[in-house]
């Protein structure tokens, strides 16, 4: 069973990086907005998962993290959206480790809206492990 | 220190008991609200599962996470 970020969750993922790696504390936030967020991975058609796995779970809250804004700085906002997808991923038995300068590229395109979330889902699928260790086959 | 107006929905029993706590601390509702608030995310924030996971995830990517705080 998928276990999902919870709104209480999320706000602790956002004090305890913005504490961790930021010099302010002040920020503005949109509890409703993330809520609104968080729920997408939920998502069903008909009893079915609208997104299929982990990954598009997590690039489905990812890309509406970006798109929802519930913080109110923009880089801060992408940092967070990142980190939540990263965090989903974990929970969940994945770990996602993009290259260098990937994800920054991913998230530019998410934001731009260049992106669907199977494009994004598959995108996270060729550098995440899962918990077994087994690794998805890299980019050819 | 910004402050963020919420309009916060409560179950009309729970409104009443939250009233009654304030009128016998002597303080107002939302002070009481935001004491609360500030116990479950200090709980949450003291969750060793949680916080364990947390600090993997930033550890692994904080450059990636830095990173992103600078692009334009």
């Amino acid at each position: 069973m998928t276990k999902h970020v919870s709104v209480e969750e999320w706000v602790s993922l956002v004090f305890g990086y913005i504490e961790d790696l930021t010099p302010s504390g002040l920020m503005e936030m949109d509890a409703t907005a993330a809520a609104r967020a968080l729920a997408v991975p939920r998502a069903t058609v008909g009893g079915v998962d609208l997104y299929a796995d982990a990954h598009e779970k997590a690039a489905s809250v990812l890309m509406e993290m970006l798109h929802q804004r519930p913080l109110a700085d923009v880089a801060q906002n992408r940092q967070v959206a990142a980190l939540t997808a990263l965090f989903f991923l974990s929970q969940n038995g994945h770990a996602w480790r993009p290259a260098q300068d990937e994800l920054p590229y991913w998230v530019a395109e998410a934001e731009a809206g260049r992106l669907s979330v199977r494009t994004l889902g598959l995108g996270i699928a060729q550098h995440c492990s899962c918990a077994s260790g087994s690794a998805s086959p890299g980019p050819g | 220190m910004k402050v963020k107006s919420m309009t916060l929905r409560l179950p009309r029993e729970q409104a009443e008991d939250l009233e009654m706590i304030a009128t016998v601390d002597g303080r107002p509702m939302s002070e009481e609200i935001r004491e609360a608030l500030m116990t479950h995310v200090e709980r949450r924030r003291s969750d060793p599962e949680f916080q364990a996971r947390l600090r993997g995830v930033l550890e692994e990517n904080r450059d990636a996470l830095k990173r992103l705080g600078g692009t334009a």
